[in-house]
């Protein structure tokens, strides 16, 4: 506690030299120069030039956040958030719209392939995390879990927008089919939960045991099945509203799914296979070689338009359970890696959050989040108990699927592009990030009392 | 009913209906998929290549030992990679990673100005430096004359301004040699042993005075409102002063944030990058060169002691193969071939002057310090070869103002420390010196090892 004023000394210090250094350097477009031989040459805007000193306040604002946050008693992540939301553009645009922000969007896009590979270091450390001889214990658990959560929390915000939707300004004057797709697809994003938030917090807790063991199974199911609801939900609703009556979905589009999922998944395996070949001759380059593999699977996934994440979780789950003795030192190395990455990629989802969707739209946000809560509460004690899952981790594994960050706000975006055409369009993405920002801020809190509860902390 | 749906790819999870939307669109994304996959298959062979007992065989009797260790091979695969190349790593791709590289020149200076602990400088002896002094003189002197009658045939701007930045990173690309003895024969003498120190000892002192050179010479001019290159004492005194407050600062908050982190790994590693990401971005920011900067904070850090910052000694230094690699690799990308008969004249120039001056100045320092060294060991062509420094120099000014002028000068720089390479072994045949040619591939080898 002590420590208390001089780490946030340091801190005030950090964001003040960021904010003199935005004062004294001119911001710059992309300029047109000539080199002393008469040729022509493009100097990158500011934005680019100041992102490494972003990259840098990013990893230290928000590792001394985190810092203090642990001497609260709360969760590091909830700091690093935090800290993004503070210096993020949109906190500063609701105070005032001519200041520029410390870390503006352009910025939070140049970082973009740290995000990237944070997903796939997740992945990896989420299918390691994952043992084979707990699919053949629990695999009936874990899918009736997820069905029945899934169901609840469908059926729930379904009822909630489609029955109360006529009160919601935006949604007043719409028809019973629009109605219907609007629910509909917020129903199926609020099915989602965060596997980053879930992995960090097993990393930061060192949780062990059902509850962690159950949260993270079920968080991967889901995350397969999202992919599959959300595709056929947006196609079937997006064709509605165009051909009223037809539906965009085709073989093509299912052959594109079957690709997306069954590729990353063989992707992954014959990437594990890969890794396993090299790993036991690394050495002290193994953290060089993590890196590297995970940037492959960003642009491989990229490139092939394959799932990142499911790619990093299969090579990750491949390794632990077929190499088991090889892959230690590997999985040592992610762990290792893990903090600046956690730092980075928690601190740029906070700096994303809308604060401007959330105060426009609160009541409503909170309605769904109060649904939401209670819905996964219901649904996921009930499923506990008709799979026998052991107390007290049946009690508080609905903590552990509250919490929704990346996979949400990605669907969230896609949304506003999807139905960009209809009126209604950006203000469903302004509602559906506006509860994710909710479920982002107490989420991560919410969880590190669910795994202390279930007695599962070691940290 | 297919009608086309407008999404775009947002990241972490690739929502189906834009990959239907874009799965399709040919050509170019399957190239660029071909290109990547290309690009790891290519990665993981010279992976393969680099772990396997055969390549030491094949290493054995070969020059190309010293040409894997000091960095060349990546130099070669990063041109292979680059546009002029397979155009595996793209113009757009390194804009994308640019921040890091930034990351990645910061290291390098702090890996150089941590070498510049006071105990270790007062125990350099006096000729040594007196050496890399005479060095640095010559090199500004005649350096800086091959190097203003060449470009003075390749430049069209007429105003000193401009030639500053070019002559500079010719000049401080002279200065110094590479600090790799092994390759040149392992000393078996407690005398030849000696020498090998020296000559390292010269090389770590010389890349300390070259980066300083180097950092005060790029923070002179500057472009003004209209694009043109004007030079500005005040402006650039402003900026030094900034940069070594800026180092002191880092050094400083630094110790405070490592003595909070403990002994947990994963807090120092963040702290680590942190401290060389803020020092870097902030330089870059004030258009001071990075590597100039961290090696100020190196410096600081290294002489401000105890026992956290002596275990970010080792972090930084841990990782000094990796990105001295990292930076070979993007040298070979980013270089521009088309040099022109004035840039191989100015190759050979470059490389003549390291010829005819830099042995006679080590012979002529040392042997005055002590007669008991010994006379004819091949150390003494350890100065011929050029220090990797001159690399991370030419790809720093390349990443500040990424001009074709710049490429050009980068590919010289790295043409001249390739054919520096040679010179050791060159002379060594010429003049008959068996044992010291089979001492070399002895040497290379277990360097490669």
């Amino acid at each position: 506690m002590k420590a208390i004023p001089r780490l946030l000394a340091v801190w005030v210090l950090l964001l003040v030299a960021v904010a003199a250094l935005r004062l004294l350097t001119a911001s710059h477009g992309e300029m047109e120069y000539l080199d002393a031989i008469g040729r022509t040459f493009k100097a990158p805007p500011y934005d680019h030039v100041a992102t490494a000193t972003a990259l840098a306040m990013l990893l230290l604002g928000a590792w001394l956040s985190g810092r203090v946050f642990k001497l609260l008693h709360l969760p590091r992540i909830t700091g690093y958030l935090a800290f993004g939301i503070l210096i993020g553009p949109s906190l500063i645009s609701v105070i005032s719209e001519n200041t520029p922000p410390l870390l503006s969007m352009a910025q939070i896009d140049h970082l973009r392939i740290f995000s990237s590979l944070a997903i796939a270091l997740i992945g990896m450390t989420a299918g390691g995390e994952i043992k084979i001889d707990l699919l053949r214990r629990g695999l009936g658990r874990v899918l009736t879990i997820t069905l029945v959560e899934m169901a609840f929390v469908f059926v729930s915000v379904l009822s909630l927008l489609y029955l109360g939707g006529r009160h919601v300004d935006f949604l007043a004057d719409l028809s019973s089919r629009h109605l219907l797709v609007v629910s509909v697809v917020v129903a199926v994003i609020s099915m989602t939960n965060s596997p980053a938030v879930l992995v960090a917090m097993l990393g930061e807790t060192r949780a062990r045991g059902p509850m962690a063991e159950t949260a993270l199974a079920v968080t991967v199911c889901k995350d397969l099945l999202v992919v599959v609801l959300f595709t056929v939900a947006s196609g079937v609703g997006y064709g509605m509203l165009r051909a009223e009556g037809g539906t965009a979905l085709n073989a093509s589009l299912f052959a594109e799914l079957a690709w997306h999922l069954l590729g990353s998944i063989g992707v992954g395996a014959a990437l594990g296979a890969v890794v396993s070949t090299f790993i036991d001759r690394l050495g002290r380059n193994t953290p060089l070689f993590v890196l590297g593999t995970t940037l492959g699977i960003v642009l491989v996934s990229e490139s092939l338009h394959l799932e990142p994440l499911l790619v990093a979780l299969t090579a990750g789950f491949m390794l632990s359970n077929i190499w088991p003795g090889k892959s230690e030192s590997l999985f040592h190395s992610i762990e290792n890696l893990s903090l600046p990455v956690y730092c980075v990629f928690f601190a740029i989802a906070g700096a994303k959050i809308d604060l401007n969707a959330v105060l426009l739209l609160w009541p409503v946000a909170l309605a769904i989040v109060v649904v939401r809560v209670a819905s996964i509460w219901s649904g996921t004690t009930l499923a506990c108990r008709i799979t026998d899952v052991p107390s007290p981790a049946r009690h508080w594994l609905w903590t552990a699927l509250i919490p929704q960050a990346g996979v949400s706000i990605a669907l969230a975006t896609s949304v506003s592009t999807l139905y960009s055409e209809f009126v209604w369009g950006p203000y469903l993405t302004s509602l559906l990030l506006a509860s994710i920002a909710l479920f982002e801020s107490f989420g991560p809190i919410l969880l590190r009392f669910g795994f202390i509860k279930a007695g599962e902390t070691r940290g | 009913m297919n009608a086309p749906i407008p999404l775009h790819a947002t990241d972490g999870l690739a929502p189906l209906l834009i990959l239907a939307a874009e799965g399709s669109t040919g050509a170019g994304a399957g190239a660029s998929a071909l290109r990547i996959f290309a690009a790891m298959v290519l990665l993981s062979g010279l992976a393969i290549l680099a772990t396997s007992k055969s390549l030491y065989r094949f290493q054995r009797n070969l020059l190309l030992a010293r040409y894997m260790s000091g960095g060349w091979i990546a130099v070669l695969i990063g041109f292979l990679l680059g546009p002029w190349g397979a155009n595996v790593v793209t113009d757009e791709m390194l804009l994308e990673v640019r921040p890091a590289l930034m990351v990645g020149l910061g290291w390098i200076g702090a890996i150089i100005g941590l070498q510049a602990r006071r105990s270790l400088l007062t125990a350099v002896p006096t000729a040594v430096r007196r050496w890399v002094a005479m060095d640095a003189l010559a090199m500004i002197a005649l350096g800086g004359l091959v190097s203003a009658l060449a470009l003075g045939q390749m430049l069209t701007a007429d105003r000193a301004a401009w030639w500053v930045a070019p002559v500079g990173l010719l000049i401080t690309a002279c200065i110094g040699w590479a600090a790799e003895t092994r390759s040149l024969g392992e000393q078996r003498t407690a005398a030849g042993r000696h020498l090998e120190v020296l000559v390292q000892a010269g090389a770590g002192l010389a890349a300390i005075l070259a980066v300083c050179l180097h950092g005060l010479l790029m923070i002179l001019p500057s472009r003004d409102a209209s694009g043109d290159v004007v030079v500005s004492i005040p402006t650039g005194a402003l900026r030094l002063l900034a940069a070594a407050l800026l180092a002191t600062g880092v050094g400083f908050i630094g110790r405070y944030l490592l003595q909070q982190a403990g002994r947990e790994r994963r807090e120092l590693l963040v702290i680590h990058i942190a401290m060389i990401a803020i020092i870097s971005g902030i330089a870059s920011e004030l258009a001071v060169s990075p590597l100039f900067a961290a090696m100020l904070c190196g410096i600081v850090i290294t002489n401000l002691g105890g026992p956290k910052l002596r275990e970010f000694e080792r972090f930084i230094l841990r990782a000094e193969q990796p990105v001295a690699i990292l930076f070979a690799l993007l040298a070979g990308v980013l270089l521009d071939p088309r040099i022109g008969v004035w840039g191989a004249a100015l190759v050979a120039g470059l490389v003549a002057l390291r010829v005819a001056v830099k042995t006679p100045l080590m012979r002529l320092s040392l042997n005055r310090f002590d007669h008991a060294l010994p006379g004819r060991s091949p150390l003494f062509r350890a100065p011929l070869r050029q220090s990797l420094v001159a690399l991370a120099l030419a790809v720093s000014l390349v990443l500040h103002e990424s001009s074709i002028l710049n490429q050009r000068l980068l590919t010289i720089v790295i043409v001249v420390g390739a054919v520096s390479e040679l010179l050791p072994f060159i002379l060594a045949r010429r003049k008959g010196d068996a044992t010291a040619a089979q001492a070399s591939a002895q040497g290379a080898q277990e360097a490669g090892a």
